[in-house]
């Protein structure tokens, strides 16, 4: 019986560790699998998405059509072509119209825990999970299995009830 | 210490957590100023002009780092732009005014065409600099916004003032504020 139950277990951890592999594949598969944007327009359109339109309220160049988001999806388009890199591109709007032009929050600073809070409420959130089956499982080891005695008492029982 | 008063304890630290993470959530939303919204862009001024070139509504060519030495008024204009066509008398009284005095003004077509640009022109009058060519990149390096908008150059090349507005620029309010700058060099 305790052999059977060992071996449960251990199918158990199995099956948990190759769920874990696979999770873990396409995580990685997931990010670093995106090779980027395969053409310059389809960059240019990725990171005209990435700048706020100076002149509107909540909208990025590449959704506005007011006229200087158009000069600035032709500025990105041409500074694509001569070479520059989306992060050099970014810096020029930047330096012209001030950090408030992108979208996308700061890396660092106070900004920076719009990235790390999330990272850090699922660590958490995985490590609260972990603790409950931790004590789930300790409950369950409390209970005593039945020895050959008892399995004895209980037959007895039953013959004498019948 | 019984389970249940573990259990307790427990409750109370993750509480605080959630609490401190929205604290935090709250505070970054209200702090932060990625959403922004004003139009008028500032970051220029101080700053060296960047260099305006290229071929003129006349047929000529212009370059503004040329004009080192003088003030240079750039005018951003549209011909669709009811603000521009409001200020545009100022600024042909402006260049009426100023003639060989170490006083320019220089135009920039934006967001339009080079035919309604030239018919802007016929129509209201001004014989002054006015690019068309590429004029896109020259808005952005200047931070424009919106038309009209109007950058004072310094005789050293240096943004020295903006004007944004739907009204635009007078040649009064132009001319006080070169003075006052002149005023302030001396």
């Amino acid at each position: 019986m305790a052999q059977k139950l060992g071996l449960a277990r251990q199918w158990r951890w199995l099956s948990w560790t190759l769920m874990a592999i696979v999770a873990t594949a396409a995580l990685v598969v997931g990010s670093l699998g995106d090779s980027g944007p395969s053409t310059s327009g389809e960059q240019a359109a990725q990171l005209a998405a990435t700048i706020r339109c100076p002149q509107c309220r909540g909208q990025s160049v590449a959704e506005s059509n007011v006229a200087i988001a158009r000069e600035i999806r032709a500025d990105i388009r041409t500074r694509i072509a001569a070479g520059e890199s989306d992060d050099e591109i970014r810096q020029v709007y930047i330096d012209r119209f001030g950090r408030s032009i992108v979208l996308t929050p700061d890396a660092g600073g106070f900004a920076g825990l719009v990235w790390i809070v999330p990272v850090v409420a699922a660590a958490l959130a995985a490590a609260a999970i972990a603790l409950a089956f931790q004590r789930w499982r300790g409950e369950s080891n409390d209970i005593v299995e039945a020895s050959d005695a008892d399995r004895q008492l209980v037959a007895k029982l039953r013959k004498q009830q019948s | 210490m019984t389970a249940e008063s573990t259990g307790r304890n427990w409750s109370a630290i993750v509480a605080l957590i959630v609490g401190v993470v929205l604290a935090l959530f709250i505070g970054l939303l209200a702090f932060s100023d990625t959403q922004r919204t004003d139009s008028i862009n500032f970051e220029i001024l101080g700053d060296v002009g960047p260099e305006i070139q290229g071929p003129t509504l006349d047929g000529g060519s212009y370059s503004l780092w040329d004009e080192r030495g003088d003030w240079v008024v750039v005018n951003f204009f549209a011909s669709w732009c009811i603000g521009c066509r409001v200020e545009h008398p100022e600024l042909v009284e402006f260049t009426r005014r100023h003639n060989g005095d170490g006083v320019q003004l220089v135009s920039v077509m934006f967001g339009d065409t080079e035919a309604n640009a030239a018919k802007f022109f016929n129509e209201l009058g001004g014989e002054w600099p006015t690019l068309v060519e590429g004029t896109g990149s020259i808005a952005i390096d200047y931070g424009v916004t919106a038309v009209p908008e109007t950058l004072l150059v310094s005789p050293s090349g240096r943004v020295v003032q903006k004007w944004v507005g739907a009204n635009g620029v007078t040649a009064d309010g132009l001319d006080q504020v070169i003075t006052s700058f002149e005023q302030g060099a001396n």
